[in-house]
């Protein structure tokens, strides 16, 4: 039987590997899940990342082969968001002020297009889930190994394995901290400035069942 | 009393006449094909992209100071904008694809196995401080 304790998943199919260096302070309340690419064609290269003190990272990895790793404690906060997409601009619902607020940050003179993106991310962390996206703070992340080819711009398709343990995975999560996976799952690429396609195979598997 | 003055003079003209050929020998292992501005407009912000430009010559500049970097580094630390120039290269005889990012990232690729991926850091960003 299948359990959760102590912000491990405790089942034979995951192997847990944690690693300190990518666990930033406590999750008060997890509120949704983030599913990311790798950019890798292993695991190993990813877990190397991290033994080497690489500081971001996420919750859960999965192999090409289907093996869970799980490289974070889902108590602790982990850095897999990067720079945060305004979301009421992005579904066309913001407020007027709030707008000009997004728009004025935008286009803020004085600083570049990268720090520019980065202080409209940090307005919006500001804000509280479901307002924003998925935060570093509130959010799970799990890694699906696969290379980002920019000649086809999108990613390595996954592999059955891994497209049964992703599902096996939010499953678990869903059910742990009652989240709903119509609204609370995230492809990284809808919500953050990354590479549009990151996760969206994925998500559309679990949404699916089908593989685009 | 002239030795003294024109000693020095002699070495900052030699450096001079060294980094230029040092540039000049870099233009020639890397020559621009095509170049093209690409916007996408579904993504919020890219009304920005109207301040950014880049030249042929920043492109060469961009994949000779940008850091090449493994595929961890580029997922966790890329900032990819709606706006990105990209075209063609030729480098040291290889025709790839190029691409550089508003935010700093940049690719290099075929349709093979080049799969190359790059950060403005610390020199980059002295040259083009936009981008970082």
């Amino acid at each position: 039987m299948t359990k959760v304790k102590d912000g491990k998943i405790v089942d034979e199919s995951v192997d847990i590997k944690t690693y300190t260096s990518i666990e930033h302070g406590d999750i008060n309340k997890i509120t949704s899940i983030v599913l990311h690419r790798t950019d890798s064609s292993n695991a190993a290269s990813t877990l190397q990342a991290y033994a080497d003190g690489k500081k971001s990272g996420a919750h859960f990895l999965i192999d090409k082969t289907g093996n869970i790793y799980q490289t974070a404690d889902m108590r602790k906060i982990c850095w897999h968001i990067g720079i945060l997409l305004p979301r009421c601009q992005v579904e066309k619902n913001c407020n007027p002020k709030e707008l000009k607020t997004i728009t004025a940050l935008i286009h803020e003179k004085g600083f570049s297009f990268g720090r520019r993106a980065r202080n409209l991310s940090r307005h919006e962390t500001g804000k509280k889930y479901p307002l924003r996206y998925p935060s570093n703070s509130d959010s799970i992340g799990i890694e699906v190994v696969g290379k980002f080819w920019p000649s086809k711009k999108s990613f390595d398709k996954p592999t059955p394995q891994q497209l049964e343990s992703l599902k096996w995975l939010v499953e678990i999560i869903e059910k742990e901290y009652k989240l709903n996976i119509k609204t609370d799952v995230y492809a990284h690429g809808a919500i953050a400035r990354k590479e549009v396609s990151e996760g969206a195979q994925i998500l559309q598997y679990l949404f699916s069942g089908v593989v685009p | 009393m002239k030795k003294y003055i024109f000693t020095p003079l002699f070495f900052m003209v030699f450096i001079f006449i060294i980094q230029s050929c040092s540039l000049q020998k870099q233009d020639e292992s890397m020559k621009v094909i095509s170049i093209k501005k690409v916007v996408n407009k579904n993504i919020p912000g890219y009304e920005i992209c109207s301040s950014f430009t880049l030249r042929e010559i920043d492109v060469v500049k961009y994949f000779t100071l940008a850091e090449q970097v493994d595929g961890h580094e580029f997922h966790s630390e890329a900032i990819i904008l709606p706006c990105k120039y990209q075209g063609s290269i030729n480098v040291n005889g290889s025709f790839l694809q190029w691409e550089v990012n508003a935010g700093g990232a940049g690719y290099l690729y075929n349709n093979k196995k080049i799969n190359k991926k790059y950060l403005c850091k610390v020199d980059c960003c002295k040259s083009f401080p936009s981008l970082c």
